[in-house]
């Protein structure tokens, strides 16, 4: 493996998910209007999906882990295997702060804030949706 | 040698195309599937690197719009894929697509041999 300097991306690794979680926050607002509109679901498996590719980049495996969860999570619903409730929609608000609380903790100390508890809930709790 | 990487999120096309500048590959990009499409026609490159999930033209989409041009039919595409994406990877290869590479985990040294084993297999190089 190549050893690069990651650290000359780091600004624009924040910009960017910074950017994909005020999009995340927009896209939800619209699902909660219409939780049947297909292009805001693959929007939100998108966005979900980049924020965890960008992670997993970056080394912060536990920020990305947690957006896998949602990436999966939207991937059933765009796949139609699985229908949005609405009702789920303060569980990923809250998950979405998370992240941007762990994003804030890498910019300011570069380590990403222990999301294990919430991605052990987050696992038992969609696996019975 | 001409890349082309169709990618949406600016933060890996950044990465990726200044590193691959700096081996001395001339690269374009292209950040959705529709984009993509076009400057497959326009560019003509060596070989493409794909992303899958993208707004406007998925991966799928561009593959199948690809195998259905005799030109770009004959372009080698390399899928950039992440973890958790097996399934999406053996769908773009039933699509036409050559090899993929995981771009979360940057190792660059697969990525140009992978690049270098797919453009001297091809003809049109």
């Amino acid at each position: 493996m190549t050893d690069f300097n990651l650290a000359a991306y780091k600004s624009l690794y924040l910009k960017t998910a910074r950017e994909h979680i005020a999009n995340l926050r927009i896209n939800l607002e619209l699902l909660k209007a219409d939780p049947a509109d297909k292009k805001v679901i693959y929007e939100v498996f998108r966005l979900f999906h980049s924020l965890k590719s960008q992670n997993y980049f970056m080394g912060f495996e536990k920020t990305a882990h947690l957006c896998k969860i949602f990436e999966n999570f939207f991937r059933a619903i765009n796949e139609s295997k699985k229908t949005f409730n609405p009702q789920i929609s303060p569980v990923i608000l809250k998950t979405v702060a998370d992240l941007e609380h762990s994003l804030n903790e890498i910019d300011k100390n570069n380590n990403e804030i222990d999301l294990t508890p919430n991605i052990i809930n987050l696992e038992n709790g969609l696996s019975q949706l | 040698m001409k890349l082309l990487l169709i990618e949406d999120d600016i933060f890996f096309r950044r990465f990726y195309v200044e590193k691959l500048k700096e081996k001395g590959f001339v690269v374009e990009e292209a950040d959705d599937g529709e984009q993509g499409l076009e400057k497959l026609k326009t560019f003509k490159p060596d070989l493409a690197v794909l992303d899958i999930i993208m707004p406007k033209k998925d991966g799928f989409e561009v593959l199948r719009s690809m195998q259905q041009d005799p030109t770009l039919k004959r372009i080698p595409v390399l899928v950039f894929s992440t973890l958790g994406q097996e399934t999406d990877v053996e769908k773009a290869k039933s699509l036409g697509a050559s090899d993929y590479v995981n771009k979360s985990l940057f190792d660059f040294n697969q990525l140009l041999a992978k690049i270098n084993t797919l453009t001297k297999s091809n003809p049109k190089s």
